[in-house]
């Protein structure tokens, strides 16, 4: 029972919010009000995926909110102002995001200085530079195509829900079934014997940064055909949203421990929890409040269901 | 005389295993009680019973006439129960007096008298004959001095009862005569020493009595005087070890690995040797001689300055681990914990970690491929685990140390060098060791053992190499090698 609770702690909390709405709202277990939520977390679920990686291993990418807002930011540009096909201009924006990433990666690896201090640099360096090209002003035009990649649907779910769902299955794959995915757990459990057991730790962990960035800009890509716009101020303090979905998801801030069907979970019930706070009326200041309680709960209850009870102790 | 702590009929039941199954301790003060039995017999478990880490199942602890059924870390401490852990309970950056006094007031004011705490720490210290400058930072001593510290911390409050759980380990003699010095000491005070060790020597030094256990159950108690060696390894294993080094025949063929003037930046100058297919070479030297550090030189664990490696008559370049397991060379580091084992994986995901991209097809490892290596080395090793998905952080000491094995040998490895191999292990999984080298041996692998048990140099190496301060001072045949001659090259007298 214990191990059962433990295992699924993430799942049954999804499940008690999922009852818990139901019941206080009629509208909120309806077919589009569900696709609702999974389109509202799609950017939070790309980002997830990436983020559980780098967490696995050990390590920390605060830099994602910022490439939301560069991705934008240049793509617009490139398919605005220079007036490049949109396909090369996707993939001139993906090239270069996921360099940043690389970079990022490298100098973790090269400086072996911690994550969070190398990636919170960079947030801000990524966060001016889209500021920069840009102006400041949020750049519009957006080809039609890009806007119906954030906002169609096809059979009825919106795309941005279908690009998640891939990305999320695909990532879950790799990390579960392919050998790069055993290494980032052993790295992130135990770095010295994976070292001396051949794995090349530098390269894997720089790359983990460069995958998290591209994950990013596909993110960054769909955010801004939603919003019609690429605008440089997106994506600001999305980076703690998905630290926090992944920690909810039961994946461990130490490293070596987590799954991707839990992290992604863990966005689903940030999702939920806006969606149905949102329809309760409740509002956005004491979401917030809520949305932190609930990742305190999340991870107390992970550690209780681990604890061994001490029993009181009885003198004869 | 009673006794100051006994345990009567306790049991911990932990999922599918029985730890303890209704065991039975006398302890009485003044002495000092071996507890003895192989890795995985419960003897951690028993002693976080009595430390209150863990509670019991069923049973009782009696304490000085009280019963208890069961203890808090913090009722053990107040009624004079110390444990000196494996692992160390240090801060490294503070002082070894502030460690030593940590958690204790020594004065009524806010602020601590560092001079008082100096010299009380001093005066601790004195009595016990621990020679150590007081005011060092902790991480500046070495492994020995902090288990010495970490006794001194334990024993500087009243203890009535201290369990100690393999305090020699990282010993070299001199210090293992010091914390003898301190053992004896706290005898003559009256305090009830548990003491638990693998070492034989130390035990029929030491104890008084000592009491038995196998499978979380009560063997038997019987005074040191009246037992043998011999009796008590039959009682540990419950079968008479007949021969603890197994001799195998074997062909020694042609030079595998050659080490030419190995030189690092901060040890080692001008290593080379040879090592033959089917031989076993030991590699003797006292803590620091640079054994490791040769081992992770020649692994590409560590840079090198100078020197080549041979690997079947070619020089090879070994720049990293990757490079050097490509060559056939295989690793068992010293710390199966920190380099070894991925303690939180599965022993499945384990024993394949080296060789997956072998059983990997587009970077997806083979589910089929992957259960039947870890099925094969867990039969072919005999692995002690009821199913291949346990963590091996779950594992005894010996049970972890074929995984790593395990590891090495699924990536098709020809030269192993092992660390090491038996430390913290007992008698009848290291046996089992043994056995296992000779086989290896046996089917033509070259072996290189480092180690710093005695026995186990003489009884396994088909030669010996001696170092000294990061140089090879001495090479020895299995004939010409004896205690004394080794112990006299690896103090640096030729």
């Amino acid at each position: 029972m214990k191990r059962l609770l433990k295992k699924f702690s993430t799942l049954i909390i999804l499940l008690a919010l999922f009852i818990l709405f139901s019941v206080a709202s009629e509208n909120f277990l309806k077919v589009n009000n569900i696709l609702n939520i999974l389109r509202q977390i799609s950017v939070l679920g790309i980002l997830t995926c990436g983020m559980t990686f780098v967490i696995i291993s050990g390590g920390m990418d605060l830099t994602v909110g910022a490439y939301l807002g560069l991705t934008g930011v240049i793509a617009a540009k490139f398919m605005g102002d220079m007036g490049l096909p949109i396909i090369a201009a996707l993939i001139l924006t993906l090239l270069i995001i996921t360099l940043i990433g690389l970079m990022t990666g490298c100098l973790i690896v090269g400086l072996d200085v911690s994550a969070i201090v190398v990636t919170l640099g960079m947030m801000t360096v990524v966060r001016g530079l889209a500021y920069i090209i840009s102006g400041g002003l949020p750049v519009y035009d957006l080809p039609e195509a890009i806007v119906n990649f954030g906002q169609g649907y096809v059979l009825n779910i919106p795309i941005p829900v279908i690009v998640m769902l891939l990305i999320v299955a695909v990532m879950a794959l790799i990390l579960k079934y392919s050998y790069f995915g055993r290494y980032i757990y052993a790295i992130g459990g135990n770095v010295e014997a994976a070292k001396l057991a051949g794995v090349a730790v530098g390269k894997i962990t720089a790359s983990l940064y460069a995958i998290s960035a591209f994950l990013a800009a596909v993110a960054g890509i769909v955010l801004a055909g939603r919003i019609s716009s690429g605008a440089p101020a997106s994506g600001n303090g999305t980076e703690m949203d998905v630290v926090t979905a992944v920690v909810i998801g039961g994946v461990s801030v130490n490293g070596g421990k987590g799954s991707m069907a839990g992290a992604f979970f863990g966005a689903v019930i940030i999702g939920i929890l806006s969606n149905g706070l949102t329809i309760l009326n409740v509002g956005e200041y004491y979401q917030q409040v809520v949305k932190g309680a609930v990742l305190i709960f999340a991870v107390a209850f992970d550690v209780l269901a681990n604890r061994e009870k001490v029993k009181r102790i009885k003198e004869a | 005389m009673k006794p100051v702590l006994e345990l009567k009929n306790v049991t911990k039941e932990y999922p599918g295993a029985l730890a303890l199954d209704g065991m039975n301790l006398k302890v009485y003060p003044g002495e000092v009680h071996a507890l003895m039995g192989e890795n995985g017999a419960g003897k951690s478990t028993l002693i976080k019973v009595v430390s209150g880490a863990i509670k019991a199942n069923a049973g009782s602890i009696v304490f000085d006439g009280n019963s208890y059924d069961s203890m808090t870390p913090a009722l053990s401490k107040k009624l004079g129960i110390g444990v000196v852990y494996q692992e160390f309970n240090l801060v490294p950056e503070l002082s070894v007096a502030e460690n030593v006094f940590l958690g204790q007031k020594l004065t009524k004011g806010f602020f601590i008298n560092r001079k008082l705490m100096n010299e009380e720490a001093k005066k601790l210290m004195d009595e016990f004959g621990i020679d150590v400058d007081v005011t060092e930072e902790v991480k500046n001593l070495t492994v020995a001095y902090q288990q010495l510290v970490e006794i001194a911390k334990t024993i500087s409050s009243d203890v009535k009862v201290l369990v100690m759980d393999e305090p020699s380990a990282p010993l070299t003699n001199r210090e293992i005569d010091a914390l003898f010095g301190i053992v004896r000491r706290l005898k003559e005070k009256g305090t009830a020493v548990i003491y638990i060790s693998h070492r034989m020597e130390e035990i029929f030094a030491l104890a008084d009595r000592v009491t038995v256990m196998r499978d979380g159950k009560y063997v038997g108690t019987e005074p040191i005087s009246e037992i043998t060696q011999d009796e008590l390894i039959k009682m540990m294993v419950g079968r008479s070890l007949d021969e603890q080094f197994p001799v195998v025949e074997k062909e020694i063929g042609e030079v595998v690995l050659e080490v030419r003037g190995l030189c690092t930046e901060a040890l080692l100058k001008d290593i080379s040797f040879k090592v033959h297919k089917g031989e076993i070479l030991g590699l003797a030297g006292l803590v620091g001689a640079g054994r490791t550090e040769t081992a992770r030189a020649i692994f590409g664990a560590d840079p090198k300055s100078a020197g080549k490696i041979i690997v079947h008559g070619k020089e090879k370049n070994i720049t990293c681990p990757r490079v050097a397991i490509a060559e056939g060379i295989a690793y068992i580091p010293e710390d199966r914990k920190k380099h070894g084992a991925l303690l939180g994986m599965s022993i499945r995901e384990n024993i394949s970690f080296i060789a997956i991209k072998d059983i990997s097809r587009l970077g997806f490892v083979s589910r089929k491929e992957d259960a039947a290596m870890s099925d094969r080395y867990i039969k072919d090793l005999s692995i002690k685990t009821p199913t291949k998905e346990q963590l091996t952080k779950n594992l005894s000491g010996g049970n972890q140390q074929k995984v790593v094995l395990a590891k090495s040998l699924a990536s098709h490895s020809d030269i192993i060098i092992f660390d090491e191999p038996t430390r913290g292990i007992d008698v009848g999984a290291k046996k089992e060791i043994y056995v296992l080298m000779n086989e290896l041996a046996a089917r033509g692998m070259a072996i290189i053992m480092i180690s710093s048990e005695m026995p186990e140099l003489l009884g396994m190496s088909d030669r010996v190499l001696v170092m000294h301060e990061g140089e090879i001072t001495g090479e020895l045949t299995r004939e010409e090698a004896t205690q004394e001659r080794i112990l006299g090259l690896a103090s640096g007298i030729r």
